[in-house]
C-alpha cells in the first residue's frame, strides 16, 4: 500500500500576502504625521520667504512692523511671566489637591473628587476668557489699582485656573502608581500620615509630579483665546530691571500666542519679513511646547522611581520632635491639602454655577432655536449647527485616522519606535491651537484658495482631536489579553484576520471613548476656527459646497460678543452661549464616562 | 527589661471581615514579654491580616474587631496614637520595600522621625540595628551606597535593621524568609534566633518547620471561618509562662 | 444605532458637499464675500441681512479691520472691502494689478472718546499737540491738561485699523508713518469698535479713537472736540471737524454682479437709512451741507 502524502497547499510554499489591514492602519497613521508637517513646512516656508533676523528677534523688545523692526523679546518675556505666574498659583494647589484625593481621601471618594477636578477641563478656554473678562479684569483692577484690569497677572489668573485640571490629573496618576506596600512600610515605621507622604511617597512619584508640571506649563504656554481677551496686547513691554518686573506683570503685555492671533497674521501676507518674523514666533513657541510636551509625557510614563544618586543619611536633618508636636504638624500638612483640594474642587463648582447662572438665557431652548442678531444678541441657532457640522465632519475625519495611529501605536510598530511614536503623538496633542489654525489657513485658505471653509475648520479640529483619540485606541489594544491573541494564532488565523476578529472589536470602545473625549476638546476651540472656518455674519443655515463656504459656531461667536462685553445684551448672549458650549462639552465627556469605566473594569 | 506576667500582646476574639464579608478569626492569643511565638496557617488564612490589624495597618476597606492591646495599648479604641505605637511594635512586611536612599538612610528612616535625638545617635543606633539583623558585615564598607544595589536577601535584613533602629519592644515579622533563598533565609533566622529575650517577637509563616525552629509556641490559622474549637491553642496555660529570662 | 448614526453624519456632510468646488469671484455658487471695517461692518451686516431675506447669499467678516478688509481684496480673496479711511496709495501699490474702486456710502468721525469724568473735570478741548504728546505717552495725568486728578490710560486700535489710520493722518499728516507705540505702563491695544468702547467704559481716565457714533447711548462716554470743534452731525458734513472721515465699500473695478446689487442697496434710501440709524451721517446729509 503506498501512501502518498499528499503535499500541503501552500504550508512549504509560504507566499507572503501583504498584510493589508497593516498597510491601511500605516498609511491613516502616516496622515497624522501629515499634519504635523504640514504645521513644521508652513512656518519654515514662512520663515524662508523673508530674512529673519534671529538675533534681533531675541533680544530686541521693539515690534513695529511699519518701519521693518521684529523684536520679540517683550512677548517672550510676557509668555513666561504669564506662565511662571499661572504655575506658581497652580502647582502647589494642584500638588496638594491630588495628594488629598490619592493619599487622603478614602477609595470610595477617590474617583469622584478626581473626576470633580478634571470637569475644570470641560470648561472650554472661551468660556475661561469671558470669565477673565467678567470677573478677573475687574478683579485685578480693584484689588491692584490696575486700571481696566488688563494685565499680564490678569491672564496668569485665568491660565492657573486652566491648568489646574492637568496637574492634578498627572499627578494623581503618579501618586496611584506608587505601590501600597511602600507607604506601608514607613507607617510600619511609626510615621505618621503626612511623614508617610513626605518621606516615602513623594520621592517614588517625583518624575510623574514633575511630569504635571511640565505638562502644565506646555499648556499654559500655548492658550491663546482667554490669554488674548485679557492681557491688553500691548507690544513693547520689557522690565527695565529687577524692581520694574513685579510692576510689569501689573501692566498689559503681550505674548508669542496673542500676537499671533491678532490681525497681523491676516495683514502680512503670506511672504516676506513681515510673515517672516510671525512664522519665527511660531516656531519658537512650537519648539518650546513640543519639547515639555515630550519631555511630560515621557516622565509621566514611568513608574515610582528609584534611586540614582546616593544620599548620606545626614542629607538634610529631618525635623523630629516630640510627639504632640508631630501630630499637631501632620494634622497641619491634612488641613493645608484638604484645604487645596477644596480650593480646586470649588473652583469647578464657583464656575458651574457662573456659567449657568449668568446664562440662563442659555437653558431657554427658544435661545437654542432662534438666529442671532449680529455681534448684540439673539439666539444661538446657526451658531449650534454650526458646531454640529464642524464636530460632525471633524469626528469623520478622525476616527479613521485616529484608529489607524492607535493600531499602529500598540498593535504593529516595536516596542522602541511605538515609544517614540507615542511621545510624538503626545507632542501633536500639546501643539498650540493657534499654531494648528494658522498651519490650516495657510494651507486651506491661501494655498488651496479655499478661503473661509467649514472643511478647513472641521480639519483642523480633527488634528486636534486625533491625540485623544489615537491614545485610546491603543490603550484599548494594549489591554487585550495575549491569550486571547495567542488562540487566535493558534487556530491558524492570519495576523490580518487576527486584527480584524480578535483585535478591532476591542479597540472600538477605546475610539468611542476617544472620540467623545478628543471631540469635548475640539468643540470648544476658537483660534483655529477664526482663520479657517468662520465669518461674523452671513454663514447661517448649513454651507453649500466647500470653498469660501464658511459657518459660524459657538466659540467664536461667543468670542465676538466677549469683545463687546460693555453692552448688556451682547453679554447675556455671551453668558447664554458659554453655557450651551459647555452643555456640549460636557455632554460629549459624559457620555464618555461609562465607556471608561468598562474598560477600566475590563483592564482590573 | 520586662518583668514576667507582663504582656507583650492580648488578643481577643479578633475578627477581620470586609464589608461585612468573614475574613479571618475569631483568633485570641497572648504573648509574654521576651517570647518568641508563630502564627501558622496556610496561605489566604489571613495570617498577614492578623498582624496588621494589630497596629491598625488594615488595607481600607477591611474592619476589625474584638480586643487587642499591645504592649497594654488598646488599638481597638479610637483616638489611639497608633503612630506612636508602631514605632514600639514594628511590622516587618512580606516583601521587603527599600526607599530611595543610602543603606544607612534606609535603616535610619523610621528613626530619624520617631525621637527628638541627635544626629551622631540616630547613626549609632542604625548601625548597632544593622548588626543585630545580621547585615553589618555585607554593608559596612558601603553605608552609603543606594539601597536597590542590595539582593533581596539582604533587602529583607535591611527591613528588619530599619524595624529594630526604633528599638522596639515588639517586633512583628510578617513571612520573614519565604522571599529569600536558603541561605538568606538561615541569616534572617540567626538574627531572630539573636533577638529572642531582649524582645517580643511575633512570627507569621506558613513554615511549619521555621516555625518550631525559631518559636516556643505556635497558634494555628484555620484556612477560612473560625477554627473549630479543639485547634485554638489559645487560652493554653503554657502560653502564660515567663518567657525566657531577660538577657 | 451608531450605524445609524453614521448614515446620517455621511448624507449630511454630503448634503453639505453637495455644492462642489464652484469656481468664480462670487465664491461658493454666488457667495457674495465682505469683508473689513468694523465702523462700516454694523450697516453692511444689517444691509447684508435685509439682502439675505430676498435671496441673496452675503458672508460679512470684520476680523482685519479696514487695512484687513483691503488685503483680502487685494488678494481676492473678498468681493467687497469696506473700509473707513480713504484709500492710501500704498495700498494702491502693493496690489499693483487690483483697480480698487471706491463707493462712499457715508461719513463718520473718529472722536477722541474719554470718560464723562474727564470732560466734567475740565478737559473738553484738546489741540493737535496736545493729542500728540496724549497718545504719545508723553501726558501721565488729566490734571497736566487741566483736567482732575486720574491717571491717563491709553486704548490703542491695532495698526491698520481704518479709525487708528485717521488719527495718525491727523496726527503727523498724510503718508508719514506714526512713531513706535509708547513705553509707558498705561497703554493698550485693543481691536474692532465694540472691544474698544468695552474697553473704555470698564477703565477709569481712558482715551481712545473711536467712532463718534459708537458711544451714543453710553453716558460713561463722552467725545472730546477737537481744536475746539466738536464731532456734531454738522462739523463732520462741513468738514470742519479734522477728523471726519468718509465710510467705503471698496471693489475691485466697477461694482458689477452681487456686488453691484449690495452697493445699490446701501446707497439706496434703505440702505442709506442704516447708515444713519447707527449714527453715521449719509449721503443725503451730507449733500444738504
Amino acid at each position: 500500500m503506498t501512501t502518498t502524502a499528499a503535499a500541503p497547499t501552500g504550508a512549504t510554499r509560504v507566499r507572503r500576502r501583504p498584510d493589508r489591514v497593516r498597510v491601511a492602519a500605516t498609511g491613516l497613521a502616516g496622515m497624522a504625521g501629515l499634519a504635523l508637517a504640514v504645521v513644521v513646512g508652513f512656518l519654515g516656508a514662512g520663515l524662508l520667504s523673508g530674512r529673519v533676523q534671529w538675533g534681533t528677534l531675541l533680544t530686541s523688545a521693539t515690534w513695529d512692523p511699519a518701519r521693518l523692526d521684529f523684536g520679540a523679546a517683550a512677548m517672550i518675556w510676557g509668555t513666561a511671566a504669564v506662565a511662571v505666574l499661572a504655575l506658581a498659583l497652580a502647582v502647589p494647589v494642584g500638588w496638594g489637591a491630588a495628594l488629598a484625593v490619592q493619599e487622603l481621601a478614602p477609595p470610595r471618594w477617590r474617583r469622584f473628587l478626581r473626576g470633580a477636578v478634571e470637569l475644570l477641563a470641560v470648561f472650554p478656554s472661551i468660556v475661561f476668557g469671558l470669565l477673565g473678562v467678567a470677573f478677573v479684569r475687574p478683579f485685578v483692577s480693584s484689588v491692584a489699582d490696575v486700571p481696566g484690569g488688563d494685565s499680564l497677572l490678569a491672564a496668569g489668573l485665568v491660565l492657573a485656573l486652566m491648568v489646574l485640571p492637568t496637574i492634578v490629573a498627572v499627578a494623581v496618576d503618579a501618586l496611584a502608581a506608587v505601590p501600597e506596600r511602600v507607604r506601608e512600610a514607613a507607617a510600619a515605621c511609626g510615621l505618621q500620615p503626612g511623614e508617610v507622604i513626605r518621606a516615602a511617597v513623594l520621592p517614588a512619584a517625583r518624575r510623574g509630579m514633575g511630569a504635571a508640571v511640565l505638562l502644565a506649563l506646555a499648556r499654559a504656554l500655548g492658550e491663546t483665546i482667554a490669554v488674548f481677551l485679557v492681557v491688553g496686547r500691548a507690544d513693547g513691554r520689557f522690565p527695565s530691571s529687577v524692581g520694574d518686573l513685579l510692576t510689569r506683570l501689573l501692566r498689559p503685555g503681550q505674548t508669542l500666542t496673542t500676537k499671533l492671533n491678532g490681525p497681523e497674521s491676516v495683514l502680512a501676507g503670506t511672504s516676506g519679513p513681515h510673515w517672516a518674523a510671525l512664522c519665527a514666533l511660531g516656531l519658537v513657541l512650537l519648539v518650546v511646547v513640543a519639547a515639555l510636551t515630550a519631555l511630560g509625557s515621557r516622565w509621566a510614563g514611568v513608574g515610582p522611581v528609584g534611586h540614582a544618586r546616593g544620599h548620606g543619611h545626614t542629607r538634610r536633618r529631618e525635623l523630629s520632635g516630640a510627639r504632640a508636636w508631630r501630630r499637631a504638624r501632620d494634622r497641619a500638612v491634612r488641613v493645608s491639602l484638604a484645604a487645596c483640594l477644596a480650593v480646586g474642587v470649588g473652583s469647578v463648582v464657583a464656575i458651574a454655577c457662573v456659567v449657568a447662572i449668568r446664562g440662563a438665557t442659555g437653558l431657554d431652548p427658544r435661545f437654542w432655536f432662534t438666529a442671532s442678531l449680529g455681534a448684540s444678541g439673539g439666539g444661538i441657532r446657526d451658531q449650534l449647527a454650526g458646531t454640529v457640522l464642524l464636530v460632525v465632519a471633524a469626528a469623520l475625519l478622525v476616527a479613521p485616522v485616529g484608529l489607524g495611529l492607535g493600531l499602529v501605536l500598540a498593535e504593529y510598530a516595536r516596542p522602541r519606535p511605538a515609544r517614540w511614536l507615542r511621545t510624538l503623538t503626545l507632542t501633536l496633542g500639546g501643539v498650540p491651537s493657534i499654531l494648528l489654525g494658522l498651519g490650516g489657513y495657510w494651507l486651506f485658505s491661501t494655498q488651496l484658495g479655499w478661503g473661509k471653509s467649514w472643511l478647513a475648520g472641521s480639519a483642523v479640529l480633527a488634528v486636534v482631536a486625533l491625540p485623544p483619540v489615537a491614545v485610546a485606541v491603543a490603550a484599548a489594544v494594549s489591554a487585550l489579553p495575549p491569550e486571547r491573541r495567542e488562540a487566535a494564532l493558534a487556530l491558524g488565523l492570519r495576523r490580518e484576520q487576527v486584527v480584524l476578529s480578535v483585535v478591532l472589536p476591542r479597540a472600538v470602545p477605546g475610539l468611542v471613548t476617544g472620540l467623545l473625549l478628543g471631540l469635548a476638546r475640539a468643540a470648544g476651540e476658537t483660534a483655529p476656527l477664526l482663520f479657517t472656518a468662520t465669518v461674523f455674519s452671513g454663514a447661517g443655515g448649513l454651507p453649500t459646497g466647500v470653498r469660501d463656504s464658511p459657518v459660524t459656531a459657538l466659540p467664536t461667536h461667543i468670542f465676538t460678543l466677549a469683545q463687546d462685553a460693555a453692552d448688556p445684551a451682547a453679554l447675556r448672549s455671551a453668558w447664554g452661549a458659554a453655557l450651551a458650549l459647555v452643555i456640549v462639552a460636557g455632554a460629549l465627556v459624559l457620555a464618555a464616562v461609562p465607556a471608561r469605566r468598562r474598560m477600566e473594569v475590563e483592564r482590573a | 527589661m520586662s518583668s514576667s506576667g507582663d504582656l507583650a500582646l492580648a488578643v481577643e476574639d479578633l475578627v477581620v471581615t470586609a464589608a461585612g464579608r468573614h475574613i479571618v478569626g475569631p483568633v485570641s492569643l497572648r504573648l509574654t514579654a521576651g517570647a518568641v511565638a508563630g502564627l501558622r496557617g496556610p496561605s489566604g488564612s489571613g495570617k498577614s491580616t492578623v498582624l496588621r490589624a494589630l497596629v491598625g495597618l488594615l488595607p481600607a476597606g477591611l474592619e476589625a474587631e474584638g480586643g487587642r492591646r499591645v504592649l497594654g495599648v488598646d488599638v481597638a479604641q479610637p483616638g489611639t496614637d497608633l503612630a506612636c505605637l508602631r514605632a514600639r511594635a514594628a511590622l516587618v512586611a512580606q516583601t521587603p520595600v527599600v526607599f530611595p536612599a543610602s543603606i544607612l538612610a534606609n535603616a535610619a528612616f523610621g528613626l530619624r522621625h520617631v525621637e527628638r535625638i541627635s544626629r551622631a545617635t540616630v547613626r549609632r543606633r542604625s548601625e548597632a540595628a544593622l548588626v543585630e539583623a545580621g547585615l553589618w558585615d555585607e554593608v559596612a564598607n558601603r553605608l552609603d551606597a543606594p539601597a536597590e544595589q542590595l539582593s533581596v536577601g539582604q533587602r529583607q535584613r535591611l527591613c528588619l535593621a530599619r524595624a529594630l533602629a526604633l528599638d522596639p519592644e515588639l517586633l512583628l515579622l510578617d513571612e520573614p524568609t519565604s522571599a529569600l533563598d536558603a541561605e538568606s533565609g538561615a541569616a534572617v533566622e540567626a538574627a531572630v534566633c539573636g533577638l529572642a529575650g531582649r524582645r517580643s517577637v511575633l512570627i507569621v509563616s506558613h513554615d511549619t518547620a521555621q516555625l518550631e525552629r525559631l518559636c516556643e509556641l505556635v497558634v494555628t490559622l484555620g484556612r477560612t471561618g473560625p477554627p473549630p474549637a479543639s485547634e485554638v491553642q489559645a487560652s493554653l496555660p503554657s502560653l502564660q509562662q515567663p518567657g525566657l529570662p531577660p538577657g | 444605532m451608531t450605524r445609524r448614526l453614521l448614515l446620517a453624519s455621511v448624507l449630511l456632510l454630503a448634503a453639505a458637499c453637495g455644492g462642489g468646488g464652484a469656481e468664480g469671484g462670487d465664491g461658493a455658487a454666488g457667495t457674495l464675500r465682505v469683508s473689513g471695517s468694523t465702523t462700516v461692518n454694523a450697516v453692511a451686516a444689517d444691509a447684508a441681512e435685509a439682502l439675505r431675506a430676498q435671496g441673496m447669499r452675503i458672508t460679512v467678516d470684520s476680523q482685519g479691520g479696514s487695512a484687513g478688509g483691503i488685503a483680502q481684496l487685494g488678494a481676492g480673496e473678498v468681493d467687497i472691502a469696506m473700509s473707513s479711511k480713504p484709500i492710501a496709495d500704498s495700498d494702491r501699490t502693493a496690489f499693483p494689478e487690483v483697480d480698487f474702486v471706491p463707493t462712499e456710502i457715508g461719513k463718520d468721525a473718529v472722536g477722541v472718546i474719554v470718560r464723562r469724568e474727564v470732560i466734567d473735570g475740565g478737559v473738553t478741548s484738546l489741540n493737535r499737540e496736545q493729542l500728540k504728546a496724549l497718545f504719545e505717552g508723553r501726558v501721565r495725568n488729566w490734571s497736566e491738561l487741566g483736567g482732575p486728578d486720574l491717571e491717563v490710560f491709553i486704548y490703542d486700535k491695532e495698526p491698520g485699523r481704518g479709525t487708528r489710520e485717521v488719527l495718525d493722518a491727523y496726527l503727523y499728516g498724510k503718508g508719514v508713518k506714526a512713531p513706535p507705540p509708547p513705553q509707558s505702563d498705561t497703554y493698550a491695544i485693543v481691536g474692532g469698535n465694540e472691544e474698544t468702547r468695552t474697553k473704555l467704559r470698564s477703565t477709569p481716565g481712558s482715551v481712545g479713537p473711536l467712532s463718534s457714533s459708537f458711544i451714543e447711548g453710553v453716558p460713561q462716554l463722552a467725545a472730546l472736540a477737537v481744536d475746539g470743534v466738536e464731532p456734531s452731525p454738522a462739523n463732520v458734513a462741513n468738514d470742519r471737524y479734522p477728523m471726519a472721515r468718509p465710510l467705503f465699500l471698496l471693489t475691485d473695478g466697477p461694482p458689477a454682479g452681487a456686488a453691484k446689487r449690495f452697493v445699490d442697496y446701501v446707497l439706496s434710501s434703505e440702505g442709506q437709512e442704516l447708515v444713519t440709524r447707527h449714527g453715521y451721517l449719509n449721503l443725503a446729509d451730507l449733500a444738504q451741507k
